[in-house]
């Protein structure tokens, strides 16, 4: 019996040690040969990339002429986390007048629709998941049938799939003959949807029709009162009008430097 | 040159912080003791809003005083080099040059934990660190190291952790009657547990998973090791057991629940087999108040001096505990049993490999206490991450799929001492005294 069991053991333990070891040994070779050839910045580019998910080149590319330097521009990663605390600096302070934009496109910072995939969680309730927005501009639904009076529907946005938190509560109108509706936020709705991780928000749906479609208008990325200076491969860096203007009149010549330094990123 | 400096500060000053326990504990987990004493110092300043320089101060003069009081169990007892401590140098290089070449990139280490450490580096107060509802007594750890590695060794400064792990395998031999004299087969075998015991990825990407094993890893093997020796176990070693179990709940939040778990289930198992007496008699009533104020800390922490809005950081990702809940989420009872079955084939074959050494060791009667112990916590402890994916509010597949392995990865010492045992009980049997 015991025998036995010390043999099973050893037969179910030996494959974890040949794998784990071999893991252990080759990392440490691996581990060798990269130490040899590359500094820390070209392990952190290596890891972290040029301007892909991370964009952290990129972002250390536009800071290399940055004149604030304690402060990081207000960054904007698509829907990754956030590269700056990636980097080798503490840079505490926030300059909200420059944006950079990682993993993400100028036109991100215009209104969009999104349909939205939408889960039958009962009783009129629907869940459904969306990616990082800034601003919530107005709801879309479409409802089952048409009828030859408007209708209106009500609707109530929780936080979570068990209701906790009421975020808002609508009333779309749907006109006569129609099976579309919409109603538009003044002012926009708080953003709320970042960090959410894999958490559904739940609407609850009443009225005399049943839901067949959802969608969001959103503004992806808050670019407003901002003007596009440098794109590239899907990072980009914007700046606020009224400060690029200034900058441009008063010639400041650590911005102007700057300015021509990032415009040069290829 | 400044990660050789850090290399330095990492191995000698928790060293000398933990020297007044070596005698006790043996210089592994004295020196992981010096990395606790010295990082919860750290964040208790930190959040008492001592200035950032004092607290340097004071962390660096508990360390000199440390070093002073336990000089003379270096010159008492200077370390040797015997095959096991080759053995396992040998493998901390080869862990820390895992660690050392790979900037910290996993999703969590970065936004939570690596995160939280720049941010004291930044000294801002409490409620501003990254999810400022996590403790901080890794990120304390890491944040001392950045200050003497700078930002751009991260990864040197990282060490920390793996070498926790490092400090708890290196104890595996004190569960042998004589650990500075097992044979030298029981030692190769040893080594080889140490080494199937080190999945490299999670042991050095910056989670504070595997830190929190380590950990109860350290616990249990003193508190094991005082369960064999019964009426002559060492009051030192408990009270240090217990101190490491404590600071557990300031590692990671479930680390309360699981040091809760280690301990009471220890306590009744030592009463069980040495008797209630023998008990009071080996277990200091501070340790026991020191537990017990380490384990609570964190949960008093976050209700008094975390003040967030009603659905900050992310809170809503939990249902509050109700048993309303639980019970209309019972359904999701079978989908978290069926995930742990999907587990990696090295973790998997790790715990069957566990279950038929406990089998073997079992035959040897003063392993039995220590496994009916330490399984029992296990099943305790996979019985307290059920609730969780109950309470989730994240989509079922996708939580199970990103949290549930690295909890149940918690419970790790467990299924490593069980193989240890039975490798010392089969391999050593006639120099440990047999249970009364």
């Amino acid at each position: 019996m015991r025998r036995l069991a010390a043999a099973i053991a050893i037969v179910l333990f030996a494959p974890v040690v040949a794998v784990r070891g071999a893991r252990i040994f080759g990392g440490a070779a691996t581990a060798v040969r990269v130490l040899a050839r590359d500094d820390h910045e070209q392990r952190r580019l290596a890891t972290y990339g040029e301007c892909g998910e991370r964009g952290y080149g990129y972002l250390r590319r536009v800071l290399r002429r940055f004149p604030e330097p304690d402060a990081l521009p207000r960054i904007r990663v698509g829907n990754a986390f956030l590269v700056e605390d990636l980097l080798p600096e503490l840079r505490p302070a926030r300059d909200s007048r420059v944006l950079v934009g990682i993993d993400v496109d100028w036109k991100d910072t215009r209104e969009q629709i999104w349909p939205l995939a939408i889960h039958d969680a009962g009783g009129g309730a629907w869940r459904f998941r969306t990616v990082d927005y800034d601003r919530l501009i107005g709801i879309g639904v479409t409802v089952t049938g048409e009828s030859p009076i408007p209708r209106r529907i009500e609707l109530s946005l929780y936080q979570t799939p068990a209701r906790r938190e009421l975020l808002g509560r609508w009333s779309v109108a749907i006109p006569a003959g129609a099976r579309d509706g919409f109603t538009r936020f003044d002012p926009p709705a708080d953003p709320m949807s970042h960090q959410r991780g894999g958490v559904d928000y739940l609407i609850d749906v009443s009225g005399p029709t049943a839901l067949s479609a959802l969608s969001f208008t959103v503004v992806p990325i808050d670019a407003a009162g901002f003007t596009l200076v440098q794109s590239s491969g899907g990072c980009m860096t914007a700046v606020r009008t009224d400060f690029l203007s200034d900058v441009t009149s008063r010639g400041d010549a650590a911005w102007t430097a700057w300015l021509a330094d990032v415009r040069g990123i290829q | 040159m400044r990660a050789v400096a850090t290399l330095a500060v990492l191995l000698l000053v928790p060293a000398a912080a933990g020297s007044p326990v070596r005698r006790s504990v043996g210089t592994a987990a004295a020196w992981a003791f010096g990395v606790i004493g010295l990082s919860l110092t750290f964040a208790a300043l930190h959040l008492a809003g001592a200035p950032r320089t004092t607290t340097i101060a004071v962390v660096v003069a508990m360390a000199l005083v440390s070093a002073l009081a336990g000089v003379r169990t270096w010159r008492d007892a200077p370390p040797r080099w015997t095959l096991w401590s080759a053995g396992m140098a040998i493998l901390a290089v080869l862990v820390a040059l895992n660690t050392v070449w790979l900037p910290v990139e996993e999703w969590d280490a970065v936004v939570i934990w690596y995160a939280k450490a720049r941010h004291l580096l930044e000294w801002r107060p409490l409620a501003a660190l990254a999810d400022p509802t996590y403790p901080d007594l890794g990120p304390s750890a890491w944040s001392m190291l950045l200050l003497v590695s700078g930002l751009d060794n991260e990864p040197v400064a990282r060490l920390v952790f793996p070498m926790l792990t490092i400090a708890w395998l290196s104890m595996l031999p004190r569960l042998a009657w004589r650990p500075a004299r097992v044979r030298p087969l029981t030692t190769a075998m040893l080594l080889a547990v140490a080494v199937g015991a080190i999945d490299i990825r999670t042991v050095t990407d910056g989670y504070q998973d595997a830190p929190l094993c380590a950990l109860a890893g350290i616990s249990a093997v003193l508190l094991g090791r005082a369960l064999i020796d019964g009426e002559r176990a060492s009051r030192g070693a408990i009270a240090v057991a217990l101190a490491v179990a404590g600071s557990m709940a300031l590692l990671k939040r479930e680390g309360a629940l699981l040091a809760a778990l280690l301990t009471i289930a220890w306590f009744g198992t030592f009463a069980w087999t040495h008797g209630v007496a023998t008990l009071r008699a080996r277990v200091p009533s501070w340790s026991v108040a020191a537990l017990v104020m380490l384990a609570a800390s964190w949960a008093i922490v976050e209700k008094t001096m975390i003040h967030l809005p009603a659905f900050g950081v992310r809170s809503f990702e939990f249902e509050p505990v109700a048993l309303g809940i639980l019970w209309d989420r019972a359904g999701r009872i079978p989908a978290v049993l069926s995930a742990a079955t999907t587990f990696y084939p090295t973790y998997r074959l790790t715990v069957m490999a566990a279950a038929a050494a406990s089998a073997a060791a079992w035959t040897v009667r003063w392993t039995r206490p220590i496994l009916v112990w330490l399984w029992a916590v296990a099943a305790a402890q996979f019985a307290s991450l059920v609730p969780i994916f109950m309470l989730t509010n994240a989509d079922l597949q996708w939580h199970l799929q990103t949290a549930l392995l690295r909890l149940v990865s918690q419970q790790a010492f467990v299924w490593i001492i069980a193989l240890a045992l039975a490798v010392i009980a089969l391999l050593e049997p006639e120099r440990v005294a047999e249970l009364p």
